[in-house]
């Protein structure tokens, strides 16, 4: 065998990663070869100082903040669902799977005609130069930034480059109109502004009847939001909602995660006010109830929780 | 109750995103930790790691199954790395103000608190050799960080790698073998000294 491999196999025995028989030519091979066995005990040397530099221990803040980032982003791609959406992933579940091939077939052969129509025929190229020249991003009041240079070839003049163009939006409607729900919930979970993001809930809270991704959005900003103000805002928003299992489940985050005082207390009083509407606390609730009110840091809730649990006792 | 994988995954097939965010944080950890062990830079770590489970979100509807969702999930993770890297050096060669940017927030070991190192002294050799050995993991080639960074810190097996990347056993162990050999060079001058 070439000393090339036993080289990789010296290595690989450090990460416990050869077979048993590879394992017994390395040891004999280590036996009778001098210049294998220096290698090996420099390796040695070599990982544990690898070994020892690798701890990285990331700051948890990094992992929230990306989580955080991911529910927006995950909000933006739900609501860029169109309409049709549902009714074509229902015709996906029972007729794609089986006609796949011939579909994808057809829809190749319908690219292919309309990107040589496209390509070639003179009318639609002066509409793409149309399009081009009355380019909406080239307006007064849209403001340009972040510019990225990609390529730029000095000898042919071709340039290449990315760029974010803002542009201010006046709108006008009524809290219950879609649109307007939606650059609420987008902003609520996206804007930087925490004071914006308050003024998103209260908006958002007048709305006369409830609506599912609005409380998704509420939940997301209770559970992730970094301000304790506009955590607790959107669970007060929440309260206008009937209780189920996805509140319930907040409600249990808030209480075992929270490190503000204040939301576990008002996360109690909603469970409690729950009740008193007739509807049964259950296990679960109890469980973390009873664990609150045995270790708690703060005496409140503690005899809060204590209180809520003795009642359901009774 | 706890519900399976293979639950939130029915779950999430017909658009439930609170299931889906249930599978994401059972797995966020490691691919956060991939991430941000593969990028150099905070951002970096938060892009990866937003664009794999967007990726899993758009992809989820037509997962069968058939394998792991861990595996699928590993797969994408290792595919966003190996393009991101590609996307971040196009971008940092012709990027006109990229050094100066003082959003980058590097990630580096060197820049975290090491509880066990008593005195200043040691702690700035530390901080000296794991900035050495973070600027050699940047030398090596996408495939090479990512099987090194795979198997050295977050200790999964070449099998599993192998899966994970989509390539043969022996091909892994070959990117071990020289990103070990290439790390070797760029720290001749650290293990000499």
């Amino acid at each position: 065998m070439k000393h090339e491999q036993y080289k990789e196999w010296l290595q690989l025995s450090l990460y416990d990663e050869l077979t048993q028989d590879e394992r017994h030519t390395l040891d004999d091979h280590l036996n009778s070869c001098a210049e294998c066995r220096e290698e090996f005990d420099f390796l040695k040397k070599f990982h544990a100082v690898l070994t020892q530099h690798k701890s990285v221990d990331l700051p948890e803040q990094l992992l929230v903040e990306a989580r955080y980032q991911l529910r927006g982003a995950l909000r933006m791609q739900q609501s860029r669902r169109s309409f049709w959406d549902p009714a074509f992933d229902a015709l996906r579940e029972v007729v794609l799977p089986h006609y796949k091939i011939v579909f994808g077939g057809i829809a190749l052969f319908v690219l292919g005609i309309v990107l040589g129509y496209l390509l070639f025929n003179p009318s639609s190229r002066r509409a793409a130069q149309l399009v081009k020249e009355e380019n909406p991003i080239i307006q007064s009041d849209t403001r340009i930034t972040n510019v990225r240079f990609l390529n730029t070839d000095i000898a042919t003049g071709r340039i290449e480059f990315t760029f974010e163009a803002v542009k201010p939006v006046r709108m006008k409607g009524n809290i219950n109109d879609e649109s307007v729900q939606k650059i609420l919930t987008h902003a609520l979970l996206t804007e930087q502004n925490p004071g914006i993001r308050l003024q998103s809930i209260n908006a958002i809270a007048s709305r006369k009847s409830p609506d599912k991704e609005i409380k998704s959005a509420l939940i997301a900003a209770v559970k992730t939001d970094e301000n304790p103000g506009v955590r607790k805002e959107a669970l007060k928003a929440l309260e206008r909602y009937p209780m189920d299992e996805e509140i319930k489940h907040t409600l249990l985050f808030v209480l075992t995660h929270e490190r503000n005082a204040g939301l576990r207390i008002a996360a109690i009083n909603y469970l409690d006010s729950t009740k008193v509407e007739g509807q049964a606390l259950d296990q679960d609730v109890l469980n973390v109830l009873k664990e609150k009110m045995q270790s708690d840091d703060n005496n409140y809730i503690r005899l809060r929780a204590k209180a809520v649990v003795e009642e359901v006792r009774q | 109750m706890v519900s399976s994988d293979h639950e939130l995954i029915q779950y999430a097939q017909h658009g439930d995103v609170s299931a889906f965010e249930q599978l994401v944080y059972r797995y966020d950890k490691q691919v956060f930790a991939i991430a941000a062990r593969f990028g150099n830079y905070a951002d970096d770590a938060k892009d990866i790691y937003q664009e794999v489970f967007l990726r899993v979100f758009r992809g989820i509807k037509t997962f069968q199954q058939k394998s792991e969702f861990a595996t699928w999930l590993y797969r994408i993770t290792t595919n966003v790395c190996l393009t991101h890297q590609t996307q971040r050096k196009k971008y940092r060669y012709s990027s006109l103000n990229h050094d100066d940017d003082p959003k980058q927030e590097l990630i580096d070991p060197a820049l975290h608190e090491r509880p066990h190192e008593s005195s200043p002294e040691q702690h700035t050799l530390a901080s000296d050799i794991s900035f050495h050995i973070e600027a050699a993991l940047r030398s090596l080639s996408p495939q090479q960080k990512l099987v090194f960074t795979l198997r050295h810190y977050q200790g999964y097996k070449l099998k599993e790698i192998a899966t994970m990347m989509g390539c043969a056993e022996g091909t892994i162990k070959r990117y071990l073998f020289s990103a070990t050999q290439r790390m070797r060079e760029q720290l001749k001058d650290i293990y000499e000294a």
